[in-house]
């Protein structure tokens, strides 16, 4: 594996570990964080969020990653599991740098 | 592009569902019988759908389930072995109860209609009841049992329908559907969709000997509770994950078996795999070693296809926009949505 | 209906909302009243001339709407002082917060008070269905002879953490709220309103001309979600159901719709799925308005203020439309009036519907002055079969019986019930500890009276709760989300914990009870006035076979660690109308006779009594026993001497909200099991309500 290569898978673990910080914590899923898998959808099945709990999962992930989650198609596209919004987020942050 | 594929991505899509099993398990212990043979948590609240799985005892999936209750009793529809799955209810029976378990395939038969307008079209059929049905939930209708599942990414109905009434149902779907550019979408189709949409397929991937741990599917397990095969997933768990499934594209044909490299090392494999039409790509389940099953990754194909694992679903489905309550077929033209990935055509 | 009065965002007064109507003009505004930083959205119909508060804030501004509005009613029915006595005056407000998270019950107090309205004050809070369901009460009281005279309607207003809160999910439009057409979205509002409620006989004698009647009313629950309405409408066809049938009023007779239509994407096509569902064919020809395009979501007084555009409407025979109805969306009513002006009309009956939070409905049936009347409501008898209760005494009401006979007060704090035991495909997770406490009793009682609610009985059992507050610890992680993260990022699932209904609402949920639901509150005795209410549906009411009567108490940890001899947990006792159990039914052996049930106002229970006593056809001296947080010394004037009370409170500690429950059934207890021949329960406390519950061995 390169080094950037393992840089970037690196970051990634990080910011997923963060992410299933967010949904044990505030979206009250019961799982330990090595059970939410990374594509497991966060909505209706999967980890079986609903509408009023995507207004929360918004703002702890624009809160924690110091990102802005828009009300648009991108965000809809983001919001399917938790590896899209891992995506979302690392691609906002390197548009900010 | 098949028609069906069009038709299921872009309106709505007739299947048959042969591949699924309907059953009805009732009496004293039933509860019990589901909750041992399955590994959720069954949260059933009348009318209500869960997904879910039934294992072996060694931990590997047997039969994908939606598993519903009504007062009297609790239906399943099942994709997988038919006589496996009898006799891993059977063996999941607690002592004394005398729950009965009924194969419902002599008596019904199953439709699947899915697309971005299956619900309309649904509407005009069965009634205007069904347009609201949320997912996961099911309703009774004109003696059909509705349930508003699927595995495609599109909205979904599985219709449960007396033999007698089949090809009735059948021909009016047809019938109404022509308004609606229906086209009749077959097995593969439905198996191309679900790998786009990362649905786990019980037949495919399901056969590769792989617990819930690699497939991602832990969210359909309790931690909580003993069932056939909970034993092994524990196990499993202490011995430590070393690979996992993970989604990858690629510009070149790439088929289910072909091992994968990885800076020339020998990485994984591919479980399942097909062609995506609307992005012109090949998408891929592949099992990979945990540190590279990530997003982002390239890899290179024994046939020599190079891929790059990305995060599914693949498509930006029409049916995440579309929604019943503003939008209709025929005012599709003047509804606005995003294309089904960058750089696609928008209208299928 | 003989007054009306409403204060809205359309002005100060009937004539104004009216003339507001008339002249097709919302009354949307930017808000001034708080600060919107942080906020995409700008506009409100706040009351004009409020853009600064009175110097109490917003209760102030409540209190001060809901008087007005309340006066212009009773001035309108010319019900002074002289013409009612005031002991015979009864308050029914709906309020969704009455602009606070404390003490609800106390702007029908203070209402009360001020108005010299010295009969039975009841709140209803059903969040946004709370004053439509007032207006049911206030007939039911009326019919079941508990008041002469009826000030119902409601009272709510805007402020900067409701905003915040819907803001937060998101259902806030940008422009004006433009029900059933693009783009989707609300407005809020705020305002009051008041009817003036009298049986046909008593207006007649008094000299006054009816304005019109409120021909029926009924309320479900959707059992589907705290916050999106069932997407199939099937709650709202339920009560719009149990509200034609209450009327016996065809459904084609039906000339004129005034709907919730909030605007927003998850009401609207659901609203009007319902309609087509109970309507049938007619609903393409049925004329279907919301006056929120005008008032703006005006909460616990929408109800009420929707009421009263209907009834002006069916008056002047010009029917209100919906504004801003430019862009139809697919699935919305046929003839939805667009605007800007009403549409003259011939109808002389018409439907009005609201929905909460919670998952609560509620519908009326109104019609014009020179409409027939129905018949009047059948007067069925209602047994008591089951009860359960979580307390710091455990979940055995025996247990509670052996400390009261010992004098012993049970000690320790109410463990949390296990409700996966208890309900093991009901989903517990995210529960608050309100919910958990009513959903345990409940479950506890339909296994006590060993009836399984299954089938269509799902949609003929409901839950009536009192609850005199709500949830502290939901309160508390509320406003911990508001002061750590500001409100325009508040917690969005907290928020919508804050409503009254909402345990009722996940109780319903867990237990898939969809039939009539709502929560009263007097403050202290709020279970006892709703063990009444349940009783008073069942006898008169359409829609119910069976209801559960509830109270709930929980506590602040730091009320815990006080002490302090106030408990928390839950009591339901279990209601049931005739027909339901077979005479071989385990139940039906020990079934008690809920025979008589009174209301009055505060510090008047020998009246509650007396009216209890008449009700059952009983002498004072037939009655030796009494349960409940009252004075002996109160009752001696309506039961014979030596009358023996026992407060419950004694061995289980105080408790607002259950206490009267727990009253009735250790009430029901020394009926059956000791062999009394009839015992009271009965609450004198606070200064809303008293109230008394009648129970007399019976047979099944």
């Amino acid at each position: 594996m390169t080094r950037p290569l393992q840089d970037r898978l690196a970051e990634r673990g990080r910011a997923l570990d963060e992410l299933r910080r967010i949904l044990i914590e505030r979206l009250r899923v019961e799982r330990e964080p090595d059970e939410i898998d990374p594509d497991v959808p966060l909505f209706g099945t999967g980890l079986g969020l609903d509408s009023v709990d995507a207004v929360e999962l918004v703002i702890s992930v624009e809160e924690a990653f110091q990102v802005r989650i828009p009300d648009d198609d991108r965000a809809r596209r983001a919001m399917r599991t938790v590896n899209t919004l891992v995506d979302f987020v690392l691609a906002q942050r390197a548009e900010a740098a | 592009m098949s028609a069906g594929y069009r038709a299921l991505r872009g309106s709505a899509a007739l299947a048959d569902g042969a591949h699924l099993h309907a059953l009805r398990v009732a009496g004293p212990g039933a509860f019990e019988l589901l909750d041992r043979a399955c590994g959720r948590d069954l949260y059933l609240q009348s009318g209500r759908l869960l997904h879910g799985l039934a294992l072996r005892e060694d931990g590997t999936p047997l039969a994908d389930l939606y598993l519903g209750a009504d007062d009297d009793a609790f239906l399943l529809l099942a994709e997988g072995d038919r006589r496996q799955l009898l006799d891993h209810l059977e063996l999941a029976r607690p002592a004394g109860s005398t729950a009965t378990v009924q194969d419902l395939g002599e008596e019904a038969g199953v439709l699947t209609l899915a697309g971005p307008y299956a619900w309309e079209l649904l509407g005009e059929v069965l009634g205007p009841e069904v347009i609201g049905l949320p997912y996961l939930t099911f309703m009774q209708l004109g003696g059909v049992t509705c349930l508003r599942t699927g595995k495609t990414g599109e909205f979904g109905f599985d219709l449960l329908v007396p033999r007698a009434g089949l090809p009735g149902l059948r021909a009016r779907l047809l019938e109404a559907g022509r308004a609606f550019d229906l086209a009749e979408a077959t097995l593969d189709d439905l198996d191309q969709a679900a790998l786009e949409n990362w649905f786990f397929n019980v037949r495919r991937e399901g056969a590769a000997g792989l617990t819930p741990l690699e497939l991602q599917l832990q969210w359909r397990v309790s931690r909580r509770k003993v069932f056939t095969g909970s034993a092994a997933l524990e196990a499993r768990r202490r011995a430590g994950l070393r690979q996992r499934v993970t989604t990858a594209l690629s510009p070149a044909p790439v088929k289910a078996g072909e091992a994968l490299r990885h800076d020339g090392a020998a990485v994984g494999v591919v479980l399942n795999a097909g062609h995506c039409a609307p992005r012109g790509a090949w998408v891929a389940l592949c099992l990979l070693d945990l540190a590279l099953a990530s997003p982002g990754v390239g890899l290179v194909a024994e046939g020599g296809a190079p891929l790059l694992t990305t995060s599914p679903p693949v498509l930006a489905n029409r049916s995440l926009f579309v929604s019943p309550q503003r939008h209709a077929w025929a005012t599709r033209a003047r509804d606005t949505f995003p294309p089904l990935c960058e750089g696609a055509d928008a209208p299928l | 209906m003989t007054g009306v009065g409403a204060v809205s965002a359309l002005g100060h007064g009937v004539p104004a909302l009216w003339g507001a109507i008339e002249a097709g003009r919302d009354g949307f505004s930017p808000v001034e009243r708080f600060p919107l930083e942080g906020f995409a959205v700008r506009i409100a119909g706040t009351v004009p001339g409020t853009s600064t508060l009175p110097a109490g804030g917003l209760g102030e501004l409540c209190a001060r709407i809901a008087w007005q509005a309340a006066r212009e009613a009773l001035d309108q029915a010319r019900a002074g002082p002289a013409g009612v006595p005031a002991h015979r005056i009864a308050l029914v407000l709906g309020t969704s917060l009455a602009a606070g998270n404390e003490g609800l019950h106390r702007l029908a107090e203070a209402l009360g008070d001020l108005l010299q309205i010295a009969g039975p004050r009841l709140t209803v809070s059903t969040a946004c269905a709370s004053s439509t369901t007032s207006l049911g009460v206030g007939r039911d009281l009326l019919a079941a002879g508990l008041a002469d005279l009826v000030l119902a309607g409601g009272a709510d207003v805007l402020s900067d953490q409701l905003f915040a809160g819907f803001h937060a999910l998101g259902v806030l439009s940008a422009g004006p709220c433009a029900p059933f057409s693009e783009p989707p979205g609300t407005t809020l509002g705020e305002g009051a309103g008041f009817l003036v409620l009298e049986r046909q006989a008593d207006a007649a004698a008094r000299g006054v001309a009816p304005l019109g009647w409120i021909l029926g009313h009924g309320l479900s629950a959707d059992a589907y979600h705290p916050t999106s309405p069932d997407p199939t409408g099937a709650g709202v066809a339920r009560a719009l159901r149990a509200a034609l049938a209450d009327a016996g009023v065809e459904p084609a007779a039906v000339g004129y719709y005034n709907a919730h239509g909030t605007g927003t994407a998850a009401n609207d096509p659901a609203e009007w799925q319902a309609l087509q569902s109970v309507f049938g064919e007619v609903a393409a020809r049925l004329p279907v308005s919301s006056s929120k395009s005008f008032l703006g979501h005006a909460q616990g007084a929408a109800g009420v203020l929707e009421a009263i555009c209907t009834l002006e409407g069916l008056r002047r025979g010009r029917l209100p439309p919906t504004l801003h109805h430019t862009r139809p969306r697919p699935r919305s009513p046929v003839d939805a009036i667009p605007g800007p002006g009403p549409r003259p009309s011939e109808a002389r009956v018409a439907a009005s519907g609201s929905s909460a939070f919670g998952g609560a409905n509620a519908s009326l049936v109104l019609a014009r002055a020179d409409a027939r009347l129905p018949p009047p409501a059948p007067d069925r008898p209602v047994r008591l079969i089951g009860g359960g209760v979580v307390g710091p005494f455990g979940q055995e009401l025996g247990a509670l019986a052996r400390l009261l006979a010992e004098g012993r007060q049970a000690a320790g704090p109410t463990p949390p019930p296990d409700l996966r035991a208890l309900l093991p495909a009901a989903d517990p997770r995210g529960l608050d500890p309100s919910s958990r406490f009513l959903a345990a009793a409940a479950a506890l009682a339909l296994a006590d009276a060993g009836v399984q609610v299954r089938g269509p009985l799902r949609d003929r059992t409901g839950l009536l709760a009192g609850i005199a507050r709500l949830s502290p610890s939901c309160v508390e992680a509320f406003e911990r989300s508001i002061r750590e993260r500001g409100l325009a990022r508040l917690d969005a699932t907290a928020f919508t914990h804050m409503v009254l209904n909402a345990p009722a609402g996940a109780c319903a949920r867990l237990l898939q009870l969809r039939g009539p639901s709502t929560v009263l509150t007097t403050g202290p005795g709020s279970g006892l006035a709703a063990v009444v209410m349940a009783a008073d549906l069942l006898a008169h009411g359409e829609g119910a076979d069976l209801l559960l009567a509830g109270g709930l108490d929980e506590l602040t940890d730091a009320e815990r660690a006080l002490r302090d001899g106030r408990a928390e947990g839950a009591s339901c006792a279990l209601l049931a109308g005739p027909g339901h159990l077979a005479a071989d039914h385990p139940a039906a052996g020990r079934a008690v006779r809920v025979a008589g049930w009174g209301l009055a106002g505060p510090g008047r229970l020998d009246d509650a009594v007396a009216a209890a006593l008449a009700r059952a056809g009983l002498e004072p001296g037939e009655v030796s026993l009494a349960f409940g947080e009252a004075e002996p010394s109160v009752l001696a004037g309506a039961l014979a001497p030596g009358t023996r009370v026992v407060r419950p409170s004694a061995a289980a500690g105080r408790a607002d909200g259950a206490g009267g429950v727990t009253a009735v059934l250790l009430a029901a207890r020394a009926i059956w099991q000791d062999g009394q021949a009839a015992a009271l329960a009965v609450s004198d406390q606070g200064r809303s309500t008293s109230s008394a519950v009648l129970l007399t061995r019976g047979e099944a």
